[in-house]
C-alpha cells in the first residue's frame, strides 16, 4: 500500500512564531501554540458495551460524566455528548489507534479517524482564560472549567471543543475548515494581552 | 438571554441551542387516512400560550441533543428540563 500523504497544517501559509501585541511588564500574558500530528478518533456506542474494547486498546476507561476527560493531554478520552467521546493520542499513529479500537469494540460501536478534520491550539499563560472569555460564553473560572473538564461551545461563532490540560492552559479543537479562521481571531484577541506564539508542538 | 439547562452538560448560554418549538405536537396517528386539514395543523398551527410550555431545544453547539424543556413564555423561568425518552 502507497505510503499515506504526509499532512499538512491548515497554519501553515500563516505560522510565524513571536512575540506580538501589547509589551506587558510579566511578558506576555498568552501562548500559543499549534499541537501537530495528534491522533483523534470518534467514537460511538454505549460506553457499557465499549469500555472493555477502549481500555484494551488505549490502557484507559471512557468517562461517563458529561464534559469530563479521563487520561490527559498526551493520551485520554474526552466527553462529547451520551454515546459519544473523542480519542486523543499524541503518542500512537491515528491508522493503528483506529484499527486497534476498532478491533477492541467489534460491531459494538463506531471508531473514526478524524486526526485530519481537526486543528488544535494550545493556549496558555495567565490571560488564556480571558482571551477565551472574550469569545465564548461558557463559564471559564478554574472553579467551573477546572483542569480534567472539556467542553463544547461557540468561540466567535464557531463550534469549537474545550479541554482544560490544567489551570492555565486550555486546548482548543476546531474543525479543520475553520482553523485560519479560529486563529486571527485568537491572535487579535490576544493582542490586548501581549501575545507568544511559540513553535508548533509534535 | 437565557440561561438554559441541558440534562447533560449544565446550564449553558442560549446562542448553544435551536429552539425545536412545541414539543407536544402529535403526528397524525394514521398518516395515510389523515385528511389535508389535520395534516395542515399538525405541520403549521400552533398555540400561542401564555405561560408554561412544553418545548422542544437542540444543544447544537454543544452535546447535539434535543431535550425537553418546560418554560414559562410570560417570565422566561425554566421549570423543567428533561432528557427524551428513549426510542425503541
Amino acid at each position: 500500500m502507497a505510503k499515506p500523504a504526509e499532512r499538512r497544517s491548515a497554519l501553515a501559509e500563516v505560522y510565524s512564531p513571536g512575540t506580538y501585541g501589547a509589551a506587558t511588564p510579566d511578558g506576555p500574558g498568552v501562548t500559543l501554540a499549534e499541537r501537530r500530528g495528534l491522533t483523534l478518533v470518534h467514537l460511538a456506542g454505549e460506553a457499557a458495551t465499549l469500555n472493555e474494547g477502549v481500555r484494551k486498546a488505549t490502557g484507559h476507561d471512557l468517562p461517563i460524566t458529561p464534559n469530563t476527560v479521563i487520561g490527559d493531554d498526551r493520551g485520554g478520552a474526552l466527553w462529547l455528548a451520551p454515546d459519544r467521546w473523542l480519542i486523543v493520542s499524541a503518542r500512537e499513529e491515528s491508522e493503528r489507534l483506529e484499527r486497534r479500537l476498532a478491533a477492541g469494540i467489534g460491531s459494538a460501536g463506531a471508531a473514526t479517524d478524524v486526526s485530519s478534520g481537526r486543528t488544535v491550539v494550545r493556549i496558555g499563560g495567565a490571560n488564556a482564560r480571558d482571551l477565551l472569555a472574550k469569545g465564548c460564553p461558557l463559564d471559564l473560572h478554574p472553579r467551573a472549567f477546572a483542569a480534567g473538564h472539556c467542553a463544547q461551545s461557540l468561540i466567535a461563532q464557531v463550534n469549537v471543543l474545550l479541554h482544560a490540560v490544567d489551570e492555565s492552559r486550555v486546548d482548543l479543537y476546531v474543525a479543520r475548515g475553520f482553523g485560519l479562521t479560529m486563529w486571527e481571531w485568537l491572535t487579535d484577541a490576544a493582542a490586548e494581552f501581549g501575545c507568544r506564539i511559540n513553535a508548533p508542538e509534535g | 438571554m437565557m440561561l438554559i439547562p441541558c440534562p447533560w452538560c449544565g446550564e449553558r448560554a442560549q446562542v448553544e441551542f435551536a429552539y425545536g418549538g412545541d414539543a407536544t405536537v402529535k403526528r397524525p396517528a394514521d398518516p395515510a387516512s389523515a385528511s389535508d386539514r389535520e395534516w395542515h395543523d399538525y405541520v403549521f398551527v400552533r398555540d400561542n400560550p401564555k405561560g408554561p410550555l412544553d418545548e422542544l431545544w437542540y444543544h447544537a453547539a454543544g452535546c447535539r441533543r434535543y431535550f425537553r424543556v418546560r418554560r414559562d413564555t410570560v417570565t422566561h423561568a425554566i421549570l423543567a428540563s428533561t432528557p427524551l425518552p428513549e426510542i425503541t
